[in-house]
């Protein structure tokens, strides 16, 4: 909301520093958006004096004149004019290029038919102060050359613009605001008059037109006036004035002053052309559904029965509220004007506002809450305007429907509470003092206890909260102490969740893996990209009603897309070796009117060089057992029991790469993926480099891991390893033969490693060579062969021939049995 | 060092070798002398073997004073070598220990996640609980408790994403107190950090952006409790010195309402480009928990009171760091996420 500080003089006398002004209402929670000079764009027009008119060599209406700004120095400057109102030595407002005028257009140096013309020399019209646009303005001989018109006519006016919160819809006009300042500046404020003195007293308006309203509770009061004779004019200049002041656009004057009375008071009004309201009267109804009709800005609305509408006896003629129509707009003809001053029911006018998307200034003030009690102050003072600007007749009487009358709401607050709520001490004559300031009476009922009557313009106040918050308000925050509570001392554990979620980005960031966060939305495209099947439940995805673009208009179903998006793009910018991760949730639908599974997910990839320097890194690309490995490490960190791997295939996993990738478990819990990203997916995202991923379900990770750690003794005797070298079936994994061992139950063996895998010559084809070093440790003495070797026998004896493997010499290690096949 | 044994003493014999050793310049050099004397065939080993020779009388007497001087040389030897290996460890060429290390992993956390933390860390140490809840809300939580009904102009404060007339991504934490106190009896003091969703995306806004949402519940919480518990956290945020400025405001669902300034960190108040000249940050919204909040859980309005506050993790994040861009955060550029 824009407020003239000259507008507000008219209700505050002595008002004051700009300063006090704009500090005071920003604290008061009229919080101040911006201050501007209103004539800042007249500062650089100055008085100039024509020295000399010469013909314009190519246009009879047109002269070419010489302009000098300054008595002494400067040559004159060249200027175009069409005026025919201009001398030599006549003194003249000069605009020169960059000048904003009141049209909103900025002067530019411009050849006008073969001369170039320098600037512009003004009428009053152009400049905004004043509505003569028949010639130049002709300044007082004795005006300074070269100073500004600004200060020629010594114009300064302030505008501030106010940030209206939605629960004070009584700021919405200059009064409103000027009741604040009032209050702040501790001046009064000082009502228009809306006395009346032409009235035609042979005229009732109640013989002449008439009011129905048929849904009250979306109507509640409808006040209608009459003025006749009226002439559609401009504005008077004054007028004109006061609204292009906070930027509003004036049309003619009976529109205007409807326009004038809604910014001054809140209440938006509607002229009706009286003549072309069939059966000159008013009813209130609901419309009818799909009922056409086209409102003023020329557009043809479909309507609904939850909408209101103005109609007269035959047809409608508004939309109650939002916007009036063209059947019965004020024309340059209009004669007679019945003037509209009602109240509507907030709900309502904002459902109609939104359905038909046509917000404006009425509906703005009325989804709000407008005073019910304010109808008639401001018709009076409309129809007192038409009767002074526009030579109308006031018709006697006011036709006034308000079958409910709305009492000022009477609330109780006691001292007590209210410093208790607000930590205060304030006494009984300050909170009678800060409220009094802003129209509310206070009347006291007991020593400690109030009644509070609010004002019935403001409609956001209800309960003695609001009476509290206007004292506070009043008091100002910044005169409320600081404090601090008592408190219940007690310890709140963490959820476990959370402590998870630091200890992963801990983890994670200590493999040198950046944390990223990424939008939660996707694209309906992600699921197909990913290539997932059609049954794939991440295909359910929750889908936004309005997203911002295609590319957001899911939840996503995955944290992957937006992780082959990062990677993408930082490759783009020549970023190609990424170790990144997300924690994040993942959006599965679960119909249209129930809140989605929200899943917590934790998603790493890693891409490009193994290690961050290339020195020591000779093209040495990150592989599986790169992210294999981190994810092995994390998942013991996190104390995660019996993780296991399972590499069949055909699992339905799509955005990896058979072959390539593991499902990884906890005690038969699914826990999530790690390997190679599909090849086609990458395709899909734009990487042309292979990134290797992993995915886990973060709250699932969150029930399975371990919480409570326990010791386990370990030997003071020292170990004794053993390799076994083997030669198997290429398909044969690693770790079913640790599995196998494992499965023995040796209780000497304290831990077995794979050492060696090798395929190349002299292995056969087909075969791979295992080579596996087991752990022999005792609890209670210390180890020596003899006694580990029978069992090392054994485990080979069983590998042979539980995997049909063959054994090869092993010379290398002093610590290896050498196991032939002739075992 | 061509001596005749037979002539020397012991006294000449270590006399010498102390000499010698003294002027010995190398590791190797200590070596041939340590030969020389203590070898099998050295001087002091030979002079040992002597004193068999001596007279009975004269033995314990020599072998003494041998002994002796054997062990001063033994001790000076030793000395020297230290000495001279620590020299020419000097000596040593070294390698390019310029050269970057091998492994260097140098993970970072997100400055969202970072400043979050920081945030939950203050609060958790006055004993606010953290709790979390759904992004997806329904139109229940997310505005119909928290006093925001269907068609009130409020709602146009936040611009909602819907998935369905009643289900919504959140446009706030708030419905984490709404689901909080539906659980909990009072007094609690809660904050649900998380992630929340507007319709909005311009250079000062993002669709999603993170907010720390707090409430405190309990008997004769007051406005003035606010004051000082929102003054603690923005010293112990930001500086001790930083001032503050609450100025009324309105959200629905609290009651009086405040907005929170402190004191521009770039300009310490003389009016910049971040602050807009005004000299002051908007940093929180904060105030009362509004009756009707309290009735929509069943709290008991006349026994208890409470108040709310939240805050952009965004806003702070890039007033801590100096950070001019909000989409930065999502773009995830390495460049970035590197240097937090």
């Amino acid at each position: 909301m824009k407020v003239s500080l000259n507008w507000l003089r008219e209700y505050i006398q002595d008002i004051g520093e700009v300063n006090d002004i704009t500090y005071g209402l920003t604290m008061a929670g009229l919080e101040v958006e911006s201050v501007d000079d209103r004539y800042a764009y007249l500062a650089p027009v100055v008085a100039g004096k024509i020295i000399d008119i010469q013909p314009h060599p190519r246009a009879d209406h047109l002269t070419v004149c010489a302009v000098i700004t300054k008595k002494v120095g400067k040559s004159p400057v060249q200027i175009v004019c069409g005026a025919g109102n201009i001398f030599v030595d006549a003194i003249v407002p000069v605009a020169f290029p960059g000048t904003s005028l009141i049209d909103g257009s900025v002067l530019k140096e411009q050849e006008i038919r073969g001369v170039y013309s320098y600037g512009m020399l003004c009428s009053e019209y152009e400049l905004g102060i004043g509505l003569d646009d028949s010639g130049v303005m002709i300044l007082a001989k004795d005006v300074q050359l070269g100073s500004s018109i600004k200060d020629v006519f010594n114009l300064s006016d302030i505008v501030i613009d106010v940030s209206i919160t939605p629960n004070r819809p009584d700021c919405l006009c200059i009064i409103g605001i000027a009741r604040e300042i009032a209050a702040i500046l501790q001046k009064k404020l000082i009502y228009p008059d809306t006395f009346h003195t032409i009235i035609e007293d042979n005229m009732e308006i109640n013989k002449l037109a008439s009011v129905q309203i048929q849904d009250t509770s979306l109507c509640p009061r409808y006040t209608a006036k009459l003025v006749i004779d009226i002439s559609v004019e401009p504005s008077p200049f004054w007028l004109q004035d006061r609204l292009r002041s906070i930027g509003q656009r004036p049309i003619n004057n009976i529109v205007d002053i409807t326009n004038f009375v809604m910014m001054e008071m809140g209440q938006p009004l509607h002229a009706f052309d009286f003549d072309l309201l069939a059966g000159k009267g008013i009813v209130v109804r609901r419309a009818l559904q799909n009922e056409l009709f086209t409102t003023l800005d020329g557009k043809q609305r479909n309507l609904n029965h939850d909408m209101l509408m103005i109609c007269d006896k035959a047809k409608p003629v508004a939309i109650a509220g939002v916007m009036g129509g063209m059947n019965s707009e004020i024309h340059q003809t209009t004669k007679h004007v019945l003037i509209e001053s009602a109240n509507f029911n907030p709900s309502s006018i904002r459902r109609t506002s939104k359905k038909l998307g046509l917000t404006t200034e009425a509906t703005y003030r009325f989804e709000r809450g407008v005073d019910p009690n304010g109808t008639v102050r401001a018709i009076n003072r409309a129809a007192q305007l038409m009767v002074d600007i526009a030579k109308g007749k006031l018709i006697s009487g006011v036709i006034d429907v308000y079958p409910f009358p709305v009492a000022p709401k009477e609330i109780s607050v006691t001292l007590d509470r209210t410093n208790s709520f607000l930590g205060t001490n304030l006494t009984e004559h300050e909170i009678i003092a800060s409220l009094e300031s802003i129209e509310f009476q206070v009347n006291k009922i007991s020593a400690n206890s109030f009644k509070v009557i609010s004002p019935t313009f403001r409609v956001d106040v209800s309960q003695p909260e609001d009476i509290i918050e206007e004292v506070a308000r009043r008091v100002g925050y910044q005169h409320i102490p600081v404090k601090l509570p008592v408190i219940e001392t007690k310890i709140e554990k963490q959820p476990n969740l959370i402590e998870l979620r630091t200890r992963t980005r801990q983890i994670l960031c200590g493999f040198g893996f950046c944390e990223v966060v990424n939008y939660s939305f996707g694209s309906k495209q992600d699921c197909d990209y990913l290539l997932l099947n059609s049954g794939d439940i991440q295909r359910q995805v929750v889908e936004l009603l309005n997203p911002l673009a295609e590319e957001q208009s899911v939840m996503r179903p995955s944290l992957l897309p937006a992780m082959l998006g990062t990677i993408q793009r930082n490759i783009t910018r020549q970023i190609k070796t990424l170790r990144i991760f997300e924690i994040g949730h993942v959006y599965q639908s679960n119909g249209k009117h129930t809140q989605p599974v929200e899943t917590e997910m934790v998603v790493g990839a890693w891409t490009g060089d193994r290690l961050s320097v290339p020195l020591y890194n000779k093209a040495m690309e990150c592989d599986f057992y790169d992210i294999k490995g981190i994810v092995e490490s994390y998942l013991n960190a996190i104390s995660i029991p019996d993780v296991s791997f399972n590499f069949e295939k055909n699992t339905g996993l799509t955005y990896l790469k058979q072959g390539y990738t593991a499902e990884i478990y906890s005690n038969q819990e699914y826990l999530g993926v790690v390997g190679l990203c599909h090849p086609m997916v990458l395709k899909n995202y734009g990487i042309e480099q292979e990134v290797y991923l992993f995915e886990l379900n973060f709250d699932k990770m969150d029930m399975l891991r371990i919480e409570q750690k326990k010791y386990h003794a370990y030997s003071k005797y020292p170990s004794l390893s053993r390799d076994i070298t083997c030669i198997v079936d290429h398909s044969v994994s690693s770790i079913d033969i640790v599995n196998s061992i494992s499965e023995l139950n040796e209780p000497l063996i304290e831990h077995i490693d794979i050492v060696d895998v090798y395929d190349q010559p002299p292995i056969p084809k087909g075969k791979k060579s295992i080579s596996i070093r087991i752990v022999y440790q005792s609890m209670e003495k210390t180890l020596e062969y003899p006694m580990v070797n029978p069992i090392h026998q054994k485990i080979g004896l069983y590998i042979a021939d539980k995997f049909q493997a063959l054994f090869q010499e092993k010379s290398d290690s002093s610590d290896s049995l050498s196991l032939n096949t002739s075992i | 060092m061509q001596v005749k044994k037979e002539e020397l003493t012991i006294d000449q014999i270590i006399h010498q070798a102390l000499d010698s050793l003294s002027q010995a310049s190398t590791v190797d050099q200590i070596k041939i002398l340590q030969a020389h004397y203590l070898g099998r065939k050295g001087l002091i080993t030979q002079f040992l073997r002597s004193i068999s020779t001596m007279p009975q009388d004269m033995r314990p007497a020599a072998g003494k004073k041998v002994n002796e001087a054997k062990q001063v040389f033994e001790e000076k030897l030793k000395e020297r070598t230290a000495y001279l290996e620590y020299l020419a460890s000097k000596n040593d060429a070294g390698i390019d220990v310029t050269l970057p290390g091998r492994f260097s992993p140098y993970g970072t956390l997100h400055p969202i996640t970072q400043i979050t933390n920081e945030i939950c860390r203050i609060f958790r140490s006055i004993g606010f609980q953290i709790v979390e809840g759904p992004e997806i809300e329904t139109d229940y939580y997310n505005f119909e408790a928290l006093n925001i009904p269907k068609d009130h102009p409020a709602r146009d404060m936040q611009d909602t994403f819907y998935v369905s007339d009643s289900i919504l991504l959140r446009t706030h934490t708030s419905p984490m107190q709404i689901r909080t106190m539906k659980k909990i009896s009072p007094p609690l003091r809660i904050i649900a950090p998380g992630k929340v969703y507007r319709c909005d995306s311009d250079i000062t806004h993002t669709p999603m952006f993170h907010q720390v949402e707090g409430l405190m519940v309990d008997k004769y919480i007051s406005f003035a409790d606010l004051k000082g518990i929102l003054t603690l956290f923005v010293h112990e945020m930001f500086d001790p010195s930083t001032s503050l400025r609450f100025r009324p405001s309105f959200f629905p669902f609290t009651e009086p309402s405040a907005e929170v300034d402190i004191r521009c960190v770039m300009c310490k108040g003389a009016g910049c480009r971040v602050c807009s000249q005004t000299g002051w940050l908007e940093v929180l919204g904060a105030g009362m928990v509004h009756p009707n909040v309290f009735r929509n859980v069943n709290y008991n309005t006349d026994t208890y009171s409470g108040f709310a506050f939240g805050m952009g993790v965004e806003r702070i994040t890039m007033l801590k760091y100096g950070i001019d861009d909000i989409r930065k955060f999502f773009e995830n550029d390495l460049r970035f996420l590197g240097q937090f």
